[in-house]
């Protein structure tokens, strides 16, 4: 506590930044549950355990994917017909390569609701990993072009690990994210 | 308003302390070798890099040497300024990360990472680029030194001043109570007791959950640790101050928030810690040599538990940390004080880091206290081993010449950052070491409110940069948090009148959230609502007799209230003198008649009862009765011996 209230003053400045672009203001933390305990020998009372409620299939890691992989689609489309970029392979056309890119990342999410070890944090490491590896295969493959000789399987492959590592992580995420807390202990 | 509290006689002392100015001495000794060694490696980078540049032919080779000697340096060399300052900002957020996270890997794979894309990506190095990156590193070293020199000079100066007015205060350290004598025991008003129930609500949940608490991150102040410790330490307090004979649901309460911290969710940040910054994969959280952030500050939280209770944690094997189900790390309040003992006795600082590299002074505070109960409830003698080493630790490497304690320092490179010592870093610092360096604490108090000032006999805080920060939330905008912390310093180290500035400050100002009773500052978070707890439930020398002093033997044998409901019975006061019982209640959900269980009676002995609905009880073989109440409104209630 107290012990490095400058770091918590640059988060405090991003968080505020943060809501006031998303226009969301900060929701306080709710009311603890309220606490009940019966007097002497009678039965202790606890707050009810979290009731059990069924996991909502999250729609947001879906719609994202088909909609990176759309967007993916039409940007490198344009970007090679307006000449901006080359493709990887000019015997196979950006379409080709985006549609494999789209069948290994499916292909990933089909994986992901029957793994069930890990924990959230290892969600949030893929998930963090493999933005972090699709950012910089972006800027090496089609900025830097030092290391990697690009065709069409060095493309579609390196993209794709990294895609299908963030919407691994994002799918496992997000469900965790709203599973029900377990019964009391007590 | 909460009741002022007396305080006992003691057996005290008075003590002048002065600023310990470094003349003619710009660091500690540590901190001075700490840096020789850092400025010898980094001479011995700049002379390879400097042969590299001048030597080599390959245009490539120059660029990566110069990156790693200055962050961009690569890009400086051959004229790429804007990917330059890109790098130089990304080594910046680098450092942010390593200080936030204690993640030491990042900015050296940073750095080296980018020396590699400026290597890969270099044009043709200009000799005015190299010129540039050469001369950069030594610059920035040498001004940073003349300004600190100059800094010291100046803060010297105040220091001698400030050392003239010292030398005529005497600060009381106060002692252990006289013999005979007892600690006081106030009477909690309502509003103070649905302040307190926001806490018990929060502990009385089960173990594995959470509601109510601030879920933003692991590692910084808001993390769910922090709060469990205030939460202990101000539901202690509490019992301390006005209900020492009442265990019942106020000690299952601090169970609870003990037990909370050994679920991985709360302690598993240590695991990702070691791993990025010790590059050690080992979730071990007590067993290292750092993470005194856990083992200063729930080693606290147990030993006032057990001050005030019981021992149970003291059992080997009671605290069962759980990484997996197959993994468990078994510790308890002995293996959490020995293992503070040995860090601070192998490091040259004494004090030692939280985060990997990062030494924080409050936190080593916290550890201190550890130390200094676990020595008065099972005999040790860790305090007397490390203290006079971590005083001097203390003066020597983190005061600066006018007095104000230093927030932090790196431990492998011995830099700190001159300009955190603001008045957040002296109180909350001042509070915690009043229990195990208290001349220190009183020094720094009296540096401190010097620029505090009473208006209307509403506190008015200096302007400083963290002053409105909640770092419960990370919110902005309200001095509450400052508010609050100001008034557990003011009221541990004595002065009362600040103390009640403040909180009459936060009662007035703070607007107030109910349900059902239960009452917190709304625009608040739980850390500063339960920091808020402590500083109303405290008193003069409160957290130093708990730490250090302990309670009377009478409060440790003597009746206790052990069982009642909750919330129908709130608990105002409850005191022993070893053999008769004074109860003050409050109802806390409407008018209510219930029974009360009272232990640690004489077995079979015959009590006359006053305020219950019998006029006597009887205790059973165990020591144990119970007593029928009338719940209505204040009430008090006493058993004594017949």
């Amino acid at each position: 506590m107290g012990c490095c209230l400058v770091a918590a003053l640059v988060v405090s400045v991003l968080r505020r930044g943060w809501h006031t672009v998303t226009r969301r203001p900060p929701s306080p933390a709710p009311f603890p549950p309220p606490a009940r305990r019966g007097p002497p020998g009678s039965r202790a009372l606890v707050a009810p355990a979290t009731a059990t409620v069924a996991v909502r299939p999250i729609l947001s890691v879906p719609v994202a994917v088909a909609g990176s992989v759309l967007l993916l689609a039409v940007s490198t489309t344009a970007s090679s017909w307006a000449g901006l970029v080359r493709s990887p392979d000019p015997a196979v056309p950006p379409l080709v390569a985006d549609l494999l890119l789209a069948c290994l990342v499916v292909s990933a999410l089909l994986v992901a609701p029957r793994w069930t070890t890990g924990s959230r944090e290892t969600a949030r490491a893929l998930s963090a990993a493999g933005a972090t590896w699709t950012t910089v295969v972006l800027v090496e493959m089609h900025g830097l072009r030092t290391l990697v000789p690009a065709t069409t399987v060095v493309d579609v492959v390196l993209h794709g690990v990294g895609l299908s590592a963030l919407y691994l992580g994002l799918a496992r995420w997000r469900p965790l994210a709203s599973r029900p807390t377990s019964g009391a202990l007590s | 308003m909460t009741a002022i509290q007396t305080p006992p006689e003691r057996r005290s002392s008075d003590a002048t302390v002065l600023i310990p100015v470094l003349e003619g001495r710009l660091f500690g000794p540590v901190t001075r070798r700490r840096l020789q060694r850092f400025l010898a490696i980094a001479s011995a980078l700049w002379i390879a890099v400097l042969g590299v540049a001048t030597l080599a032919d390959d245009d490539r080779l120059r660029a990566g040497a110069l990156g790693l000697l200055l962050p961009g340096g690569g890009f400086v060399a051959d004229g790429s300024w804007v990917a330059a300052v890109a790098v130089l900002a990304g080594f910046g957020l680098s450092l942010v990360v390593w200080w936030f996270f204690g993640a030491t890997i990042v900015p050296p794979v940073v750095l080296v990472g980018t020396a590699a894309w400026a290597a890969l990506t270099t044009g043709d190095v200009t000799a005015t680029g190299v010129v540039v990156a050469l001369a950069t590193p030594p610059a920035l070293a040498v001004l940073g030194l003349a300004a600190h020199a100059a800094r010291h000079r100046r803060q010297a100066a105040v220091g001698r001043s400030l050392n003239a007015e010292l030398a005529a205060v005497r600060f009381t350290i106060a002692g252990p109570p006289a013999l005979g004598s007892t600690l006081p025991v106030a009477e909690s008003t309502a509003e103070d007791l649905a302040r307190l129930r926001f806490g018990l609500d929060l502990a009385l949940q089960p173990v594995d959950e959470f509601a109510g608490f601030t879920h933003l991150d692991q590692y910084r102040e808001a993390a769910l640790r922090y709060q469990l410790n205030a939460l202990s330490y101000g539901l202690a307090m509490s019992q301390l101050t006005r209900t020492p004979a009442f265990g019942g649901y106020l000690a299952e309460a601090q169970q609870r928030a003990i037990e909370k911290m050994l679920l991985r969710k709360v302690w598993g940040y240590w695991a990702r810690e070691n791993a990025w910054g010790n590059l050690r994969w080992d979730p071990e959280p007590v067993e290292n040599e750092q993470n005194i952030m856990l083992t200063g500050f729930y080693g606290l939280q147990i030993a006032m538990y057990e001050t005030l209770n019981d021992d149970r944690y003291s059992q080997p094997g009671a605290l069962r940390f759980r990484w997996s189900d197959a993994t468990t790390y078994d510790h308890d309040l002995g293996s959490l004080a020995a293992s503070i003992h040995r860090n601070m006795s192998a490091s040259d600082y004494t004090l030692f880091p939280c985060e990997p590299n990062w030494i924080y002074t409050v936190c080593n505070t916290f550890g201190l206290s550890t130390l200094v109960a676990h020595d008065r409830l099972h005999g040790t003698t860790y305090r007397d081993d490390v203290i006079d080493r971590l005083r001097a630790g203390y003066e020597q490497e983190f005061v600066r010449p006018d007095g104000k304690l230093l927030g932090v320092r790196a431990e492998h490179v011995g830099m700190s950052w001159n300009f955190w010592a603001n008045p957040s870093v002296q109180t909350t610092t001042s509070y915690w070491m009043h229990a195990g360096l208290p001349e220190i604490a009183h020094r720094t108090w009296w540096l401190l409110k010097r620029d505090i000032t009473i208006r209307d006999g509403l506190l008015e805080l200096p302007r400083f940069a963290t002053k409105g920060l909640d770092p419960g939330s990370y919110l902005i905008g309200r001095d509450t948090f400052s508010q609050v912390v100001t008034m557990m310093a003011a009221r541990e180290l004595g002065d009362e009148e600040y103390a009640v500035a403040a909180q009459r400050t936060l009662d007035e100002r703070e607007p107030i959230e109910d349900r059902d009773g239960v009452r917190r500052m709304k625009d608040s978070s739980g850390l500063a609502n339960l920091y808020a707890t402590l500083g109303r439930f405290g008193r003069s020398a409160g957290l130093r007799d708990l730490v250090a002093h302990g309670v009377p033997d009478a409060w440790q044998t003597g009746p206790r209230l052990a069982e009642c409901a909750y919330p129908d019975v709130l608990g105002a006061r409850a005191v022993t003198d070893g053999a008769a019982l004074d109860l003050v209640l409050r109802p806390g959900a409407g008018p209510v008649r219930t029974v009360l269980a009272v232990d640690r009676l004489r077995p079979g002995a015959e009590y006359a009862v006053t305020g219950g609905t019998e006029s006597s009880t009887t205790a059973d073989s165990e020591g144990r009765a119970m007593v029928g109440v009338e719940l209505a409104d204040r009430l008090a209630v006493r058993l004594a011996p017949l």
